[in-house]
């Protein structure tokens, strides 16, 4: 089914991908859609064209391809700018836009890096839309609608045998600092490669940051995903450590939970194991010993990814937005 | 016997030398000759100033509420401990901090901060001169003083009068403030006088090379007296001066500079007068009172006695609560308003013996041990040089901003003129969560509301995020923030090294900013900052939004209709540093951190043992089956008000309680929960939910 209106992502950085899969699992839902980023992450950086696969970095353009991008943003009838752009790239496409419907999506906390502040009133555009992606920051922008983020890969199952180590995956993409940025918490590292000398686990805790596909593959053998334990937050890993059937760790309160929920359109809380500082070492203690039990939450994740999050689930929110917004005169 | 005394004396010197000694017992006497019982407390040698203190509010401890009078000299703040319910009575001799100021040294910051608590206990302040209340007035918050002049008890002297041999006298201890400076000065360049001088074995030392000095020991003062022609006071700075009264009494003519205590109630023939720090004319003078025979000892004597009744009536007078001023002043001396800047550190500008660093080397190698303590107070603000506060006008004082310059850098935490650029200092990550800065507008700042504010404020020395050494100030330019562009583009010109520096705060404290945009940048700047915007003025426009402010400290009269979490109103400016500290100590991390019931039945229930208070900031019961509906708007104000009608009970911590008490107290009235749990998870603070 093809739809009448096409849309355009735009976002300053490759922001971890998240756009790019929106528009691609537009695209497999029959949405004309593309995502431009006005640069990469930096080419000495561990992240750079490591979360460009269905994202143009516009800095790569040549002639030809700034053609295309205008081509695009002159065709598209719906533009849906993510977090912040540069205002000389806004100056360029606004001229394009004037009847078009502009989205915007903010994926960063208030107060710390890199927005500090809602930008909407920064960028000085009529949105006729303002969306939040429904993990912790719902609650600084509380009027914004949410909405998921969206994982692409394909979902899998394999449980762990009796006699195999439990297989613990801890990748953390950055070390920032802050209230919501942060990924480290000063006891986690030290338990996983403890209990790791301990031969208690087989950890998987690479130095630098590794691509996000082989990253999926080692999850999809491996049986506990820990996402952050700092904050208070879930992250794209856990959702991508739902979708690989594992255990996943994280510190998600109530709040965050519920507005994973709320997006997937499901009643039950996802199968989030909690732990922090306190007690991370008796969790993943108790997942070693406990087969079974690693196997019973491992399933849970897996049918709870399968029912509430695969990408042609969630995208159909998005699409009730653009609907709206492409509807409205 | 205790119960007969009517008035005690206390003596924190007790030196030989010393004025305030030679006073304390001159008036004792003279009071015991007229039959009124008192006794004098005087300090111990070896006893500790802090030992005395409690010593003499030991004493004071039986006559509360009775007719008794302590009588204190304002000097080391004697009577500090001294129960409110006695009758203190403090006269202004002449205070460390003026001598401090005088010589341009540093002191301990305490000392002016005791006296001032002993003066606002005492019942009454008198002082021997217009001058030295004047003074007194420029450094400390007094109301009324009464002036009368110090008695001199006749007869003490009691040595036959063997003919006046020397041209000029001078008694005194050997000290930069006593104007020494000068005497060496006349000794050296005045061959042809023959001088009498009270010596101690340094001041032998000093003069040993000039043979027209004939020494006597200090004991024997009296000699100087009956044996000069004139006797010289060239001290920078007196109150009174017993030393001119004595003198007088025994028949000798006083040369003084004219801004002396003693100079409002005595002329020539007694006093010659000369023009403050000017050479020449203290020469002519005692030229004039060298050379001039005549002296009415007979007149002299009545002076005395005149002095002793108006003692003994001013005293009377001010303990029946009355404010006398004595009729023997020559009130036209101060007509015109006194200037005392022309005092401030003139020690150091008379003698240019030694340049600054010659100075601090000598310290240096002397007292290595002290000179270090004593750069370690400097830096820390710990010492500073005393300044006198202007009149009306309120005008800083220009010797004064250009000391401070050298200490500046210690806890400025900025200085922002221009926003495109800023600068701040690095508090460092430890005891952050103590960290209070205050920011004020920088041409506002000029005025002195702020700078005694601040000092009130820093008086608070038991409560450490407020000390002086701790908690950091800093200026703004309230007016040059761009505030025609959007508060992201600011943030943005800030570089990551400074936005981490306003994470190691905990408290912002703003001073009368108007501009809600300035407080959006400094909240914005760190997820952890509490921000408190403080009005010590009403103005008739405010700012129209206080979203970003954590806490509002307003004038009573205040009236708006926006909801902050904390707002505390006041009624006189007077309580704004109780008010500060109070807030400042609401946002401390706690221990324990109690639970509180905030909302439903209040009951207890197991899980509230086995509550986590380093995990959560409370815990919100909620219905099951209405927090499981599923939601028409998929916002987060949705899901808000959707759990607000699910809560069933709700407890927070102390310190969240403390943090949002204005909110908390709304939702005993109408428990509406929906903002305080916007505002607080929006914070970062996280609940532990049970459904049930």
């Amino acid at each position: 089914m093809s739809r009448k209106y096409s849309v355009v992502h735009i976002s300053q950085t490759p922001l971890v991908g998240a756009p790019g899969k929106i528009a691609k699992a537009l695209q497999l839902s029959g949405i004309r859609s593309s995502c431009f980023c006005v640069n990469d992450y930096p080419n000495k950086g561990p992240l750079y064209k490591n979360f460009i696969d269905n994202t143009l970095p516009l800095s790569a353009f040549d002639k030809q391809l700034w053609d295309f991008f205008d081509y695009e943003i002159a065709k598209a009838d719906i533009l849906h700018i993510h977090n912040d752009i540069d205002l000389m790239i806004l100056n360029r496409i606004l001229p394009l836009c004037e009847s078009k419907k502009i989205v915007y999506q903010v994926h960063s906390p208030l107060r710390e890096g890199p927005l500090f502040v809602d930008r909407t009133d920064a960028l000085e555009v009529d949105f006729a839309k303002k969306l939040v992606v429904a993990q912790y920051q719902p609650r600084h922008y509380p009027d914004y609608e949410c909405v998921p983020n969206i994982v692409l890969d394909m979902p899998s199952y394999i449980p762990r045998r009796e006699q195999d180590i439990l297989k613990v995956v801890f990748s953390p993409t950055h070390s920032r600092h802050g209230r919501w940025n942060a990924k480290n918490s000063p006891n986690l590292e030290k338990t996983l490669t403890t209990l790791s000398d301990n031969g208690k686990i087989s950890l998987f805790m690479p130095e630098k940051p590794v691509s996000p596909k082989e990253l999926m593959l080692v999850r999809k053998y491996s049986d506990v995903t820990i996402d952050e334990i700092a904050t208070g937050a879930y992250h794209q890993i856990s959702l991508e450590g739902l979708c690989a059937g594992n255990v996943v760790i994280n510190r998600s309160d109530y709040f965050s939970k519920r507005m994973l929920s709320l997006v997937a359109d499901t009643i039950s809380p996802p199968p989030f194991v909690y732990a922090d500082d306190g007690n991370i070492f008796d969790v993943i203690c108790e997942l070693a010993e406990n087969v079974s039990l690693t196997n019973d939450i491992k399933r849970k994740s897996y049918e709870f990814f399968m029912d509430n999050l695969r990408p042609e689930l969630l995208v159909k929110r998005y699409v009730s937005i653009y609907d709206e917004v492409y509807e409205a005169n | 016997m205790k119960n007969n005394i009517a008035y005690c004396f206390v003596d924190p010197i007790n030196s030989t030398f010393s004025g305030i000694t030679r006073y304390t017992h001159d008036a004792s006497n003279i009071l015991r000759a007229k039959g009124i019982n008192n006794v004098i407390l005087s300090k111990n040698r070896g006893e500790s100033l802090n030992d005395f203190r409690l010593r003499v509010s030991k004493f004071s401890e039986g006559f509360r509420n009775s007719s008794f009078v302590l009588e204190a000299p304002e000097t080391l703040a004697s009577s500090i401990y001294v129960s409110a319910e006695v009758k203190t009575h403090i006269r202004l001799h002449f205070s460390k901090v003026f001598g401090a100021f005088i010589e341009g040294k540093y002191i301990d910051r305490r000392f002016q901060e005791e006296e001032q608590r002993a003066l606002n206990k005492a019942k009454f302040v008198s002082s021997p001169s217009v001058i030295g209340a004047e003074l007194a007035k420029r450094f400390y918050t007094i109301d009324e003083v009464s002036i009368f002049q110090n008695p001199l008890n006749d007869g003490a002297l009691g040595l036959e009068f063997a003919g006046r041999d020397f041209d000029v006298g001078f008694v005194g201890r050997w000290q930069a403030l006593k104007g020494v400076f000068y005497v060496k000065r006349i000794v050296a360049e005045r061959p042809d006088l023959r001088f009498i001088i009270t010596a101690d074995a340094h001041t032998r030392k000093v003069l040993r090379s000039f043979p027209n000095v004939r020494f006597v020991m200090p004991e024997e003062k009296a000699l100087v007296y009956l044996r000069s022609r004139c006797v010289i006071v060239p001290s920078y700075f007196e109150t009174a001066s017993m030393v001119a009264i004595e003198a007088v009494q025994a028949g000798a003519k006083v040369v003084t500079w004219k801004h002396i205590g003693v100079c409002e109630y005595l002329d020539q023939p007694y006093v010659y007068k000369a023009n403050p720090f000017d050479w020449k004319s203290l020469l002519s003078c005692i030229d004039s009172a060298a050379s001039d025979t005549g002296f009415p000892v007979d007149s002299a004597v009545k002076v005395i006695e005149s002095f002793n009744e108006d003692f003994l009536k001013g005293l009377s007078e001010v303990i029946s609560g009355k404010v006398y001023k004595t009729d023997l002043l020559d009130e036209s001396i101060f007509a015109s308003k006194i200037e005392f800047e022309f005092l401030n550190g003139i020690v150091m500008k008379e003698k240019k013996e030694l340049s600054s660093f010659e100075r601090k080397f000598r310290k240096l190698r002397k007292h290595p041990i002290m000179f270090f303590r004593d750069a370690y107070k400097k830096k820390k603000g710990h010492v500073y040089v005393p300044s006198v506060r202007a009149g009306a006008e309120a005008q800083p004082l220009k010797n004064d901003s250009r000391r401070n310059k050298g200490r500046r850098r210690a806890n400025i935490f900025c200085d922002i003129t221009d926003w495109s650029t800023l600068r701040l200092h690095d508090y460092g990550r430890k005891d952050k969560e103590f960290r209070a800065v205050f920011l004020f507008d920088k041409e506002q700042y000029k005025s002195f509301l702020y700078k005694e504010l601040l000092e009130k404020i820093y008086a608070h020395e038991d409560f450490m995020p407020l000390r002086r050494s701790f908690s950091g100030r800093g200026y703004l330019n309230f007016e040059s923030f761009p505030s025609c562009m959007p508060v992201a583009r600011v943030v943005d010109r800030v570089s990551f090294n400074e936005r981490c520096k306003i994470t190691n705060i905990s408290v912002l404290f703003l001073f009368d900013c108007y501009d809600e945009k300035i407080f959006e940048f400094f909240r914005s700047a760190s997820p952890f900052v509490k921000l408190v915007a403080v009005y010590t003025e009403e103005k008739s426009k405010w700012p129209s939004s206080f979203d970003s402010i954590d806490c509002l400290i307003v004038p009573e009269s205040f009236s708006f209709d926006s909801k902050v979490p904390k707002l505390y109103l006041y009624s006189s400016l007077s309580y704004m540093d109780l008010i500060i500290r109070k807030v400042m100590q609401e946002y401390i991390p706690r221990s324990p951190n109690y639970l509180l019931p905030l909302y439903g039945k209040k009951r207890y229930f197991p899980e509230i043992e086995s509550f986590d208070r380093k995990r959560w900031a409370g815990v919100l019961i909620v219905k099951k089956s209405d927090v499981s509906r599923k939601l028409v708007q998929s916002s987060f104000n949705g899901f808000v008000a959707l759990l607000t009608n699910a809560v069933v009970e709700l407890y927070v911590r102390e310190d969240v309680y403390l943090a949002y008490k204005s909110v908390c107290d709304d939702i005993y009235i109408d428990g509406n929960l929906a903002f305080f749990l916007q505002r607080s998870l929006k914070d970062g603070y996280m609940y532990d939910v049970k459904e049930v």
